[in-house]
């Protein structure tokens, strides 16, 4: 499958790696939050990427993280695959994942958690003005959680960025759908 | 326009790819750095910072 990304550039070319493994056992995954408003050009620094999987089972986890490490990616935690899915996924946390004796990037990973989760990955996209062939978060569902639950100033600005590229091609009620929804699952 | 947000914003929706030709250049240059850095103070203490 060609990614349509350059070796050149480190960040998309972590992603691109992970993300094949991800297509390769047939798990749904979503690029989400700061680094869908980086890959539409916004001008600012990140180390991490912040991705959802779909809930899958601790067997299905266990056979990630062994094809991961085959793949010369490790965690920083430096646990067993067991291990983390009960002591991390499980609990709601991030497993963060690096190339084997880096640091960064990181691939901050979540399973999904809740109705919220599930109704990002069900409505997930590509978005041809990135260039890039991941799936993502939609750029509505991107503005509704920088906006009405993230909100420091960094995703204030993230937001604003998305809302200045995309202008008038960005559906307001299905913003306030998801705005709804988060209120609902997360306060 | 009185903001930097709103200025680079606009230069992206006029050239995309160059736009972010410029922010993979200084996000690759971030890592590098980084990555430098944790390299050198040793794996025990950048665990101890990036795990908290």
């Amino acid at each position: 499958m060609d990614l349509m990304v350059s070796d050149k550039n480190v960040l998309t070319s972590f992603i691109r790696d992970f993300v094949l493994i991800l297509d390769k056992l047939k798990i749904q995954y979503i690029v989400v939050s700061g680094f869908v408003a980086i890959s539409h050009g916004r001008s600012r620094g990140t180390e991490d990427i912040d991705m959802i999987i779909e809930n899958v089972s601790k067997e299905k986890f266990t056979e990630l993280n062994n094809e991961l490490d085959t793949n010369d990616f490790e965690t920083l935690q430096g646990v067993s695959g067991e291990e983390l899915f009960e002591d991390y996924l499980e609990d709601k946390l991030s497993i963060r994942y690096v190339r084997k004796g880096e640091f960064l990037p990181e691939m901050e990973l979540k399973m999904a958690q809740d109705e919220l989760d599930e109704d990002q990955i069900k409505h997930r996209t590509k978005l041809p003005l990135t260039g890039l062939d991941f799936y993502f978060s939609t750029i509505e569902t991107n503005l509704a959680f920088k906006e009405e639950l993230l909100k420091s100033p960094k995703d204030l600005d993230d937001a604003k960025h998305l809302r200045l590229v995309y202008g008038d091609k960005i559906d307001e009620d299905e913003v306030n759908r998801i705005k709804e929804l988060i209120v609902k699952c997360r306060f | 326009m009185d903001d930097f947000v709103e200025f680079w914003a606009k230069k992206c929706k006029e050239n995309m790819p160059a736009c972010q030709k410029e922010v993979n250049r200084m996000v690759d240059s971030q890592i590098e750095i980084g990555n430098a850095f944790y390299k050198r103070i040793g794996r025990k203490k950048a665990l101890e910072i990036l795990l908290g």
